[in-house]
């Protein structure tokens, strides 16, 4: 898994410097912009390296450091202290600090990397991965000792290709996630001992397991347990009785899928978006997050057809119609030609607001397709 | 008062430590002009300036135009050339480099036995700039040319 470096300096210049010459390494870059931020992001993101400066407002580098070595949990992550003087003085007072390295400003970044290669293991970055969509498999660990639980979200999940497997013990969900890492996991926080808060620290410091990402499952009035695994880092936290639609949602975000296939087609050079029965707010904003990227990529490829689908559509309402406004408004702001289709009881209800009442339309695919090849010559 | 002889280190310094930080951070060589000739920058310009107070007390201040302002900013972010960064990008980055030029100035101050501590850099905007002193302070100017871009840095200081 990807190494974690912090940087804790009040420079913007200097954050996005370190970035960018980390930016050929297999590395993800955690931020601070003082001693306070630090320390937070520390304690969160359990970096494998903190490249700290000195001076900074707020909390310095010094006091920051003091802090870190007096965490039993941060203690042991290695710093590499950032300084503008290079003085004897200066050098000293640093070494007895008790970093593993500094660095004075300025510095090349082949310097910084080599004295943080002598610290942590750099591998460079892999080519970017594809990234998975919806109907791709996705591997789900449920730890939790209740079968119920674990039943109701496979049965919730089984129209998607994602395998949901149930650990009832973290002894067993650690040797799960050693064998196999799951894509994501599901921890229930009212395991006995709080075994639900130690697996998810064990998860966090193992080198396999600390990049996955984990949502915590507690009893919806159970606000301490809540509050807590919000405070210690979980990716999300959901609540029982589990809503397994919006968990599907917050799944879909946490693996960051891509889910423009279920609203979005080509059929040749027209770009098709087909709403389903009702046009959430999850729907529209899923719609939105995509339509944007789509229409620049048709306009940058020379197509400028676009047929929007409302067979499916059972309901027409404030909701569906704000976002019908707003894709005919962007096809409009890029020039591409929109087709409407909506089957009669849907036209029908859409005379009845005022942003769609005259609406022109028409009632199948195959007079979509004529209509815009009409406008086209 | 600074004595000549801690002027002439000083200044050799500066001169070495500004082309150091340009060459290093930016891979920018710098020209060294004499600017005994009265130079100027024209129209807008950052000015970032650092602070120093202890045996030795004083600020240095480094000026550039915006435009320049801009292309440090480009080539440290690795952007195109062409790309407008924002005000804040391009003070943050003068105010950085004021910094690196200042704690090295200070660390060789130290180094010397005049023990002082550092300012946070601070950022003026503005078409015309003027430093005048008082009370025996030194000042000293130093010119740099990059292309046809120019970088004026100013030191005033005075040993107590």
């Amino acid at each position: 898994m990807s190494l974690k470096i912090l940087t804790v300096d009040d420079s913007k210049t200097i954050r996005m410097v370190i970035a960018k010459a980390f930016q050929p390494y297999d590395c993800v870059i955690v931020e601070g912009t003082n001693g306070v931020e630090g320390l937070a992001a520390a304690s969160r993101e359990k970096p494998d390296l903190i490249i700290l400066d000195i001076t900074m407002p707020l909390m310095d580098g010094v006091e920051t450091l003091t802090k870190l070595k007096g965490d039993p949990s941060l203690k042991n992550i290695p710093v590499i202290m950032l300084t503008a003087e290079s003085g004897r003085e200066n050098v000293l007072k640093i070494a007895k600090l008790g970093v593993r390295d500094y660095i004075v400003k300025p510095f090349q970044d082949e310097a910084l990397l080599e004295k943080a290669g002598r610290i942590v293991q750099l591998k460079a970055r892999a080519q970017e991965k594809k990234a998975k969509t919806i109907d791709d498999a996705v591997s789900i660990l449920v730890v939790e000792d209740k079968p119920a639980i674990v039943q109701q979200i496979t049965d919730g999940l089984k129209n998607l290709p994602w395998q949901v497997t149930g650990k009832e013990t973290i002894a067993d969900a650690t040797a799960a996630v050693n064998q196999a890492a799951p894509d994501i996991i599901l921890v229930s926080l009212s395991l006995p001992n709080d075994e639900g808060f130690n697996l998810f620290q064990q998860l966090r410091s193992g080198a396999v397991s600390r990049g996955i990402p984990v949502f915590g499952m507690c009893i919806k009035t159970d606000s301490d347990r809540f509050a807590r695994a919000e405070k210690l880092g979980f990716t999300a936290v959901v609540t029982k009785p589990l809503d397994l639609e919006v968990l599907k949602t917050r799944l879909i975000r946490a693996l960051d899928l891509d889910v423009s296939s279920k609203y979005f087609s080509l059929d040749g050079d027209i770009q098709i978006l087909a709403l389903p029965d009702k046009v959430t707010d999850n729907v529209a904003a899923t719609v939105e997050r995509y339509l944007k990227p789509r229409l620049e990529a048709m306009v940058d490829s020379g197509k400028n057809k676009f047929i929007l689908d409302l067979t499916h559509l059972v309901g027409v309402d404030a909701g569906f119609v704000k976002a019908l406004v707003s894709i005919l408004q962007r096809c409009k702001d890029l020039a591409i030609k929109v087709q409407v289709v909506a089957p009669p009881p849907v036209k029908d209800q859409m005379k009845t607001f005022r942003e769609t009442f005259e609406l022109p339309t028409v009632p199948g695919m195959d007079e979509a397709r004529k209509a815009l090849e009409a406008k086209a010559a | 008062m600074t004595t000549d002889g801690l002027q002439v280190k000083v200044r050799d310094f500066v001169t070495r430590s500004v082309s150091k930080v340009f060459e290093t951070m930016l891979k920018m060589k710098l020209e060294v002009l004499d600017s005994s000739g009265g130079l100027s920058l024209e129209g807008d310009r950052v000015v970032g300036a650092v602070g120093f107070a202890g045996l030795a007390t004083g600020v240095v201040y480094l000026q550039v135009t915006d435009p320049f302002g801009q292309i440090l900013t480009n080539t440290l972010f690795g952007r195109k050339i062409a790309t407008v960064s924002a005000p804040e990008e391009v003070n943050d980055v003068v105010g950085e480099l004021s910094n690196m030029i200042g704690g090295n100035l200070k660390s060789y101050l130290s180094d010397y036995g005049l023990p002082c501590a550092l300012s946070i850099p601070f950022i003026t905007r503005g078409q015309s700039f003027a430093i005048q002193t008082k009370d025996g302070a030194w000042c000293e100017r130093f010119a740099f040319r990059y292309q046809e871009h120019l970088a004026l840095v100013q030191l005033c200081m005075k040993t107590n």
